[in-house]
């Protein structure tokens, strides 16, 4: 195995080159951009100066090192460039101190051209005599190179050098067109910003992002694989890894130094090997943060180390009730901060919720609020990220009692035990924050409930939830996998899911086939296996195959011990289906079984006796439809928002049956006093307008046209003095002389006013016949 | 075609590869002949540039000496400045600054192996004499009249701004009036002055006549105007920097035209326009340009700095102005057509921002003069630049 990277953390110009090159993320087209343009800048009279701002942790460091390495591989651009590396803890308050920085880093880097001791002289000279003597030899050393000056915390910097600095600066740049400057900021201070400074429009500025999940996947992958483990990059690429990734995602915000530090651990699996270069990391950031903390006004102040003590974005309200402001107060002290760089702001529909910009920041001043010297926060909640309870459970057993690996295991699953599970959190909050708000009404709680069963099913709703439903399924398949080692809950409910998108997108076959793995799977539950088997019946009965739908129904509704809603559902479902195969007495014994049912639902029971009734029609047994019509109408109006159910069947049974026309008139006049009675007369007209519409799709097939007149004439003498039916009627005539007429004289249809005529076209789907 | 170079927005341009110039160049060195000019334009339209051309490749018979002047924080610093370069000036002819150097002998001064040590000055500096003497040792002591220097200063305003912070304003006036003393002196001997700067000069003296200063010093020079690229030549700068940056596309020319465009043929516009398209990955095409124009107008960070626009509004024209030129601006960018002097009077009255036709007729000439605005064959009113008017409407919601 090769020896571990040095990685430095801290002083990326200590770690290899070669090694920074490995780990590379997200800037290789940013780097090259660079490195041309430097290129050019020394090749050419152009002279490109280049600005890249990013917070702490960023990767800025990273980036310079890797530009002046590469530029002093090229061989070719000795002979016109010198680089001047400038020591990034160190400042300048005037122009003559940061000539001599550039003159000093030039000693270092070209030791046989520049010397220390040259710059003698100087210190016998004023200042302003100086200044000019060191830039005049400065630039007569040069000869014939483009000088590189690279210089980091450019912000600091403009500080030093004040106005009057900057712009002697500026100056001599222009007066000298022999520079190129390389520079980073953690920020664009007002220096670089405002119209009137000097460095206005001078730098050419890109913004170094935060990684994303996929990013921080890619780099700890390529640390791994300099580390010789490559298994753990391959790791990274299965769902799990990806859902841990993601889940750091949220703790780092990005932040490239943190997962430098994390990768060690990730790559070590050692607790001690995590936390020393953590402590390190902070011991070095937190003098800078306070400083930074120190100098707010106090209630911003305030604001930041609530903030700070938070593991979550919080919204104004809470962060007002809590530090005891108006609303107003804090959201105006808020966007101070924001502007300052403190806190950032991130979406939840409508309302913006705060955190710390930087993630050290958070660490750092949760280290000097933490008096107990408990353990470290975020190496905790790592822990929680990064494991499951099973697995610190026997991390737990292998540590030596005292020791840090121990106490922060045990602290671990104690905050589990209190908390909950942080990584099913994490990835909720994650999903919320990408989604929109009826999106995340949508998916927000089925994402959560999966996420207590797995994480990796959490991470496929999510892609459900965007739309991605290709990588969903892809997640499914490899969670569902008989070897995959999820539990079988975990399993079942994943092909469920499955299933409901094939089923969703037409792909009835695939769906088929994960129900029956559900059905087959070994340790199933009852409710798991019925649920399945229903949702089977449903797929062979959208393919048409009645008889697998019924077999599949009776399994459910003799299977010991299924949940009752399946059981009364798949006794309605297979009513239907006996009455397509015209197995009419089974028809009927299903429906009954379900109003028997005193849990049944309502609508389920409404529906089965409005089902009873039509087969009743059917069979010409006029009266016990009637009664079962009445029941059903009554159980509907019962609860506080009545179901009354659809009439469409009953009046279709009603026009298929033969009927002399005095009896047909009484039949409709009674159907009509049933349905008023009970106030559901708008189900009686819609299922009459609806009813036009299957006429008319069968209007060839129709028997003689007189049918059709002693049908609409006796609705009309029936329902002439009840209100409801009126516009229904007018249209309901209208549609049956269209139809008389052979569905050909359109101008029949003037008979309706607009909107009336608007509601028949609609019924009969005239529009695209026209 | 010429090799391509890299976009370069806010850089060192290599003068050899400027683009479009050539005519201003020859309209300064013409003016030259006559009198001393100040350059007037819009921030970013490449002042420096032109500047710089003109002291890397001058005329013949002409001797540029480029001074970048925010340096400069007292009028001694100026000063002293000048005659430094003066003095180098000299020197390469074999010549010296002779009566400068006996006025520092006079005052206590002394120069030693090139370094000069003035006395410490209880009272005002004698910056005046310095200048005046050094000005004079330049037009006298040079060894041949064909030899002519000129002056090229750039960032005039914002020395005279520093000079304003430090000094006080009575200082920016004097130096404003010894330099056009001196231009009237030894204007006759060869002395010009190409004075240009980021600020508008016109602000600073506006600035400076709300303190009493009742003289006009820049009359006497030439104002020459430095406008963006015409349209060939913006093509050619963005064909240039397309095939500097190696940015694919299958058509190279609709490429660099929809780019000189877009940008109103700023050339700064231009080098930024190229450059995120680089950055961007895409195809050169006339969608991608336009997404890669959307999207920097759009940019909260306000990448081509145009939110400056808005934000000077109150500065240049006043407290009290700042809602009337608002509205000016936002009626004017909301119509596709050009408005009138009544038409904006008239909604200016409706809405009690202002109802006096000279006070708006003043404040347009203002507008105007800052490159917001001009008028058309018609005297009717509208956007300079179309981006602006672009950005404007964007940023300003309507």
């Amino acid at each position: 195995m090769p020896d571990r990277a040095l990685l430095s953390v801290f002083t990326p110009s200590r770690t290899r080159p070669e090694d920074l090159e490995a780990i590379l993320v997200q800037r290789q087209d940013l780097l090259d951009d660079a490195i041309s343009r430097v290129r050019e800048s020394a090749t050419t009279d152009n002279k490109h100066h280049l600005l890249f701002v990013g917070r702490r942790g960023t990767g800025k460091t990273h980036l310079v090192t890797l530009l002046v390495h590469r530029l002093g591989l090229e061989k070719k651009l000795n002979k016109d460039l010198r680089i001047a590396w400038l020591n990034e803890d160190e400042t300048s308050t005037t122009l003559l101190e940061l000539l001599r920085r550039i003159y000093l880093a030039l000693t270092k880097r070209y030791p046989e051209e520049y010397s220390e001791e040259s710059l003698e002289l100087m210190f016998d000279l004023g200042q302003d005599e100086a200044e000019r003597w060191l830039s005049q030899k400065l630039l007569k050393s040069l000869k014939d190179h483009t000088l590189l000056v690279v210089v980091e915390n450019l912000d600091a910097l403009f500080q030093g050098l004040g106005k009057a600095g900057q712009q002697k600066l500026r100056a001599f740049i222009q007066e000298n067109p022999v520079l190129s400057l390389v520079a980073t900021a953690q920020r664009l201070v007002d220096d670089l910003t405002k119209r009137t400074s000097a460095f206005f429009g001078f730098f050419q500025t890109e913004q170094l992002n935060p990684l994303s999940v996929k990013q921080a996947a890619e780099l700890i992958g390529k640390i791994s694989t300099l580390n010789g483990q490559a298994e753990i990059a391959t790791f990274l690429h299965s769902a799990t890894g990806r859902s841990r990734v993601r889940a750091l995602h949220h703790l780092s915000g990005g932040n490239h130094r943190i997962y430098l530090v994390l990768s060690q651990f990730i790559t070590r699996e050692s607790i001690d090997d995590l936390v020393m270069p953590f402590s390190k990391m902070i011991d070095e950031m937190t003098p800078y943060y306070q400083e930074k903390v120190r100098w707010l006004p106090p209630q911003q102040r305030k604001i930041v180390e609530y903030l700070c003590a938070q593991e979550r974005p919080t919204s104004v309200k809470d962060m007002a009730r809590q530090l005891f402001a108006s609303h107003q107060s804090i959201s105006s002290q808020l966007n101070d901060l924001r502007k300052k760089g403190y806190v950032q702001a991130a979406q939840r529909g409508r309302e913006s919720l705060y955190q710390i910009a930087e993630p050290l920041m958070r660490i750092c001043i949760e280290i000097k609020e933490n008096q107990t010297h408990e353990p470290l926060r975020m190496l905790v909640d790592f822990l929680r990220v990064w494991y499951d309870g099973r697995e610190l459970s026997s991390r737990l057993g292998e540590c030596n009692l005292g020791s840090l690996a121990y106490s922060y295991s045990e602290y671990a699953i104690e905050k589990n035990a209190l908390q909950g599970n942080l990584r099913a959190k994490l990835l909720v909050d994650g999903f919320g924050a990408e989604l929109s708000d009826e999106r995340g009404a949508k998916w927000d709680h089925l994402i959560e409930v999966c996420a207590q069963e797995s994480e990796e099913l959490a991470l496929a709703c999510g892609e459900l939830a965007k739309g991605n439903d290709d990588q969903a399924l892809k997640i499914f398949e490899e969670i569902a996998e008989e070897n995959s080692g999820y539990s079988t809950m975990a399993r079942s409910h994943a092909l469920k899911l499955a299933a409901d998108t094939y089923y969703k997108k037409g792909d009835l076959e695939k769906a088929i086939a994960d129900f029956n793995a559900i059905i087959d799977m070994k340790g199933a539950s009852t409710e798991e296996v019925s649920h399945a088997l229903y949702n089977l019946g449903v797929a062979h009965g959208a393919l048409g195959e009645t008889e697998n739908e019924i077999t599949d129904y009776s399994a459910v509704i003799n299977l010991v011990g299924a949940p009752v809603e399946q059981v009364m559902l798949s006794l309605h479902n297979r009513g239907i289906a006996y009455l397509v195969l015209d197995e009419i007495k089974k028809s009927n014994k299903d429906f009954e079984a379900v109003i028997k049912l005193e849990d049944a639902p309502i609508p389920l029971r409404v529906d089965s006796y409005i089902l009873l009734a039509a087969t009743h029609i059917n069979h010409g047994r006029w009266n016990p439809a009637i009664t079962a019509i009445t029941h059903g109408l009554t159980a509907g109006r019962r609860p506080a928002r009545p179901y009354l159910g659809s009439a469409s069947h009953v009046i279709r049974s009603f026009f298929e049956v033969t009927l002399t026309p005095k009896i047909r008139r009484n039949r409709i006049k009674e159907l009509i006093q049933t349905y008023n009675a009970n106030g559901a007369i708008s189900q009686l007209s819609e299922a009459l307008t609806s009813h036009l519409g299957e006429l008319y799709k069968c209007k060839h097939e129709l028997s003689i046209s007189n049918d059709l007149e002693s049908w609409v004439s006796g609705w009309e003498k029936a329902g002439k003095e009840i209100d409801g039916l009126r516009l229904p009627l007018r249209i309901f005539r209208t549609g049956v002389d269209f139809l008389k007429s052979g569905g050909d004289d359109h101008g029949i249809l003037l008979n309706l006013n607009q909107e009336e005529r608007k509601i028949l076209e609609q019924v009969l789907d005239l529009d695209s016949a026209v | 075609m010429m090799a391509g170079m890299k976009a370069n927005p806010g850089g060192q341009i290599d003068l050899k590869e400027v683009v479009g110039r050539d005519q201003i160049i020859e309209q300064i060195w013409d003016a030259l002949e006559q009198q001393s000019i100040r350059i007037v334009a819009e921030r970013r339209i490449g002042k420096t540039t032109i500047i710089k051309k003109l002291a890397a490749e001058p005329r013949d018979g002409w001797k540029p000496i480029f001074q970048d002047l925010e340096k400069c924080h007292t009028a001694l610093e100026f000063a002293m400045s000048v005659y430094r370069e003066v003095d180098e000036f000299l020197s390469i002819q074999q010549r010296s600054a002779r009566k400068t150097k006996d006025f520092f002998k006079a005052i206590g001064g002394a120069e030693i192996a090139g370094i000069i040590k003035l006395p410490t000055f209880t009272g005002d500096a004698p910056w005046k004499e310095i200048l005046s003497s050094a000005i004079h040792d330049l037009v006298h002591e040079c060894e041949t009249k064909s030899d002519r220097p000129v002056f090229l200063w750039d960032e005039v305003p914002f020395m005279l701004a520093n000079i304003n912070e430090r000094e006080g304003e009575t200082t920016s006036m004097e130096i404003l009036d010894t330099l056009r003393g001196l231009r009237q002196t030894y204007g006759g001997d060869g002395l010009r002055m190409v004075i240009t700067g980021s600020i508008g000069l016109h602000h600073v003296i506006s600035t400076l006549k709300r303190q009493n200063y009742a003289n006009s010093p820049v009359n006497d020079t030439l104002a020459i105007e430095v406008r963006p690229l015409d349209a060939a030549s913006a093509q050619e700068l963005a064909a240039k920097l397309i095939e500097g940056e190696n940015i694919q596309t299958e058509s190279f020319e609709e490429t660099a035209n929809e780019v000189s465009q877009l940008s109103d043929c700023f050339p700064y516009y231009i080098h930024h326009i190229v450059k995120a398209l680089k950055l961007s990955g895409l195809n050169g095409s006339r969608d991608t340009v336009e997404k890669v124009v959307l999207d920097q107008l759009l940019d909260s960070s306000d990448p081509w700095e145009l939110n400056h626009y808005r934000e000077r509004i109150s500065t240049y024209y006043g407290d009290s102005l700042e809602l009337a030129v608002l509205e000016i601006l936002d009626s004017i960018a909301s119509r596709a057509e050009a408005m009138s002097l009544d038409e904006l009077l008239a909604g200016l009255k409706s809405t009690g921002k202002l109802d006096d036709r000279e006070q708006l007729i003043n404040l347009l000439r203002l507008i105007t003069q800052d490159h917001y605005l001009s008028r058309n064959a018609n005297g009717h009113y509208h956007f300079q630049f179309p981006l602006l008017q672009r950005w404007w409407k964007l940023a300003r919601g309507l």
